[in-house]
């Protein structure tokens, strides 16, 4: 058999921008990936069996930090399962509160990865300036909650925190500014020739793949499927707004940019609906201290910025759920993305991986393998990019 | 001689390590390099390689999958080094205590110098904690 | 929220394709939701019958300690704007023999969730490629499933500074 040759080069951590480690390991032939395996797990906290052992009140602020971006999600959905679970009745202003909430957090979670993604292919100016502009949503985030990062607005029984009318004005007005520098960028990013040789034909993931191998969110879209939970199986006021859900034929890196651009854009239009009839009343039902529920079984599936996000709820009456489960976006497009590595070039991996929006970071340490030579070695993701942008400045 | 001429003066540079993190306090970390608080104005610049940094900056709460890691890149580091554990789970499991795959605070595995609470932590803080660690200790 | 008779149409049609007597049990607790248990022998017939009605997606599976048993969850969604359905297909296998066919046949994404599940409470699912650990850390002690009732947080953390982690 051939002689192996590992090269192992000193783990340092990737680029702060991205979050978990994590660990692929990809085999190739040249310049191209013939197969890639993915092994996540690295943060794995044990969250499903704590919920076992805290009340409903802990839980609230234990799932909020599943992952600090999408926060919010985790919390209102645990908050949506818990109420139907006890048949408790959320006051109307609650429920338009959190609708608010849910979509800056998706600009938030969008114009991030747009900064991070601009990152992984050497665009490295439009990355500051969008994360410049993205203070403006962190402001306002700040004025509502009281916090950039974990808002803990949500509540069992509603919300915690009123919008007030000056707050209101001063969204407004900062999401106009938002919206102009959105559509900038996305009108940038389909001219500017650095993009596109990256973007376009990058990462294919046919629809009948996306259905099969169960992708979720932008990445399911960006193939054309046109499926959206808000749209599908509406929470909050998503049956009472009027939506509509982004989708792009593209199938490739070029798309999954464009369809969360394009969410974007929606999110703003669905706040400002919210805003204009934002309903009178109270901002929470009262909820006893110690929060019991019924023996009941409830799903609650919402639609995070990575994808679709489910909980299941199992309680047997009592102050502690049996069982908490919860499936986060990410884990459901980690097949996709094996899939979608193989055929481009190593240059392609960090930017494919980028496009699902990974809730870890796009690797610590990956390990190639040639198949041809079976000599392996490791790169962290700052070589790995490194490598990518220099690749694609000498062959474009 | 003023704060930005001795930060010039020293410049030190960071790395960052996310050990388990749920990714709130990396995205602050993250933020403090972006032009609103721009933390390259005080020489402090963040690499990509243990071999070039002088202060390690880590979030999270460790899991065992990423405990040796943690302490290789630790060692990799040449001397001096100092340590900064940023966030209510790197500073003491936040709100992971009692989960069996956590580690109660960075200290559990290599020491610390400094400690930025919060849930996440600002970026205004983890400035201004790096930049108080490297005062006091005369750097 | 009421649920529509198209909801027990899809239960009505579950159980012709895979005969009445294998369904155990089902509820509609609201729109949207249908929960249908039936007996592990049936399960690939269910499931794909289920994705040939436009139950193409999985959301994840779900393994539950029940006591007596694992209690597996299968959830199934029909996606498309206004025809979401979430289908939980319940099957129950005694702790002697905690063992199920694998779907990814049928469904190639379920790979990880039947990883996670085999995971957190020991389920094999025969027929799989790899069930190497997905979510646990590689040193983990392969006796140790965390999520089944008998392990309490205290007892894991025991074991794992007993191997000298922790």
């Amino acid at each position: 058999m051939g002689k192996t040759e590992e090269f192992i080069i000193p783990v340092g951590p990737q680029h702060p921008a991205l979050k978990e480690p994590e660990n692929f390991t990809i085999k190739v032939d040249g310049e191209y990936v013939v197969d890639a395996k993915i092994r996540p797990g690295y943060n794995h906290r044990g969250i499903e069996k704590a919920t076992e052992s805290r009340t409903y009140i802990q839980i609230l602020y234990l799932l909020e930090r599943v992952c600090g971006i999408c926060s919010i999600c985790h919390m209102t959905n645990f908050c949506l399962a818990v109420e139907e679970a006890m048949n408790l009745e959320v006051p109307a202003r609650a429920n338009y509160i959190r609708t608010i909430m849910h979509e800056i957090e998706r600009l938030h979670s969008h114009s991030l990865w747009l900064g991070v993604a601009a990152h992984e292919i050497g665009f490295d100016t439009l990355f500051y300036y969008i994360w410049r502009d993205r203070e403006v949503i962190m402001d306002l985030t700040e004025r509502i909650s009281g916090n950039r990062v974990n808002k803990a607005i949500p509540t069992i029984g509603g919300v915690r925190r009123d919008i007030p009318p000056e707050l209101i004005r001063d969204l407004r007005k900062g999401l106009d500014v938002f919206e102009e520098r959105i559509k900038y960028y996305k009108s940038l990013i389909l001219k500017e020739n650095t993009v596109l040789n990256r973007a376009v034909g990058v990462g294919i993931l046919t629809p009948h793949d996306a259905v099969a191998l169960a992708a979720v969110g932008p990445t399911l879209r960006a193939s054309g499927i046109k499926s959206d939970v808000r749209a599908d199986d509406p929470y909050l006021v998503f049956d009472e707004i009027p939506f509509n859900v982004m989708t792009h034929d593209g199938c490739d890196v070029a798309s999954r940019v464009i369809v969360r651009c394009d969410e974007m854009l929606e999110s703003i239009n669905v706040i400002r609906y919210c805003l204009d009839h934002l309903p009178d009343g109270p901002i929470r039902v009262k909820v006893p201290v110690i929060v019991r529920v019924p023996e009941a079984e409830v799903i609650s599936l919402w639609e995070a910025p990575r994808g679709e996000l489910i909980h299941y709820l199992k309680s047997t009456g009592g102050t502690m759920p049996y069982r908490y489960k919860i499936r986060s976006p990410t884990l459901g497009n980690l097949p996709a993305v094996q899939k979608m590595l193989i055929g481009n070039y190593i240059a392609d991996v960090p930017i494919i991986i980028a496009a699902i929006d990974p809730c870890f970071s796009c690797t610590d340490r990956m390990t190639f393998v040639n198949v041809n030579t079976e000599k392996s070695w490791v790169w962290n993701n700052e070589q790995l990019r490194r490598y990518g942008n220099k690749w694609y400045q000498q062959n474009s | 001689m003023g704060l930005i001429t001795w930060a010039r003066t020293r410049s030190p540079w960071l790395i960052h390590f996310n050990a388990s993190s749920c990714n709130g306090c990396d995205i602050e970390v993250l933020a403090a390099l972006m032009p609103r608080f721009d933390v390259e104005r005080f020489g402090a610049i963040l690499r990509g390689s243990p071999r070039h940094a002088d202060v390690l900056v880590v979030t999270g709460s460790i899991s065992m999958q990423v405990k040796d890691r943690l302490i290789r890149v630790y060692e990799q580091m040449p001397e001096p080094k100092f340590v900064v554990a940023v966030g209510a789970c790197a500073c003491g499991a936040g709100v992971f205590q009692k989960c069996y795959n956590t580690h109660d605070g960075v200290d559990k595995v290599i020491p610390v110098d400094a400690y930025i609470p919060g849930c996440a932590a600002r970026p205004d803080a983890i400035l201004d904690g790096v930049v108080k660690l490297l005062k006091k200790l005369g750097y | 929220m009421e649920a529509s008779e198209d909801h027990v149409k899809i239960v009505e049609e579950l159980r012709e394709a895979i005969g009445a007597e294998n369904v155990i049990d089902w509820k509609i607790p609201r729109a949207r939701r249908i929960y249908v248990a039936i007996k592990p022998e049936k399960l690939k017939e269910a499931v794909k019958h289920l994705t040939e009605r436009n139950f193409e997606h999985i959301s994840t599976i779900s393994g539950v300690d029940v006591g007596d048993g694992v209690e597996v969850l299968y959830h199934l969604t029909r996606q498309g704007p206004g025809r979401g359905i979430t289908i939980s297909i319940r099957v129950k296998i005694p702790m002697e023999n905690v063992s199920l066919p694998t779907i990814t046949d049928i469904i190639p994404g379920a790979t990880l969730y039947e990883r996670e599940v085999h995971d957190f409470v020991g389920v094999v699912f025969v027929g799989h490629s790899d069930l190497s650990p997905v979510m646990l850390p590689d040193k983990w002690p392969k006796d140790v499933y965390p999520l089944l009732k008998k392990w309490k947080i205290e007892d894991i953390k025991k074991r794992l500074s007993e191997i000298g982690e922790n």
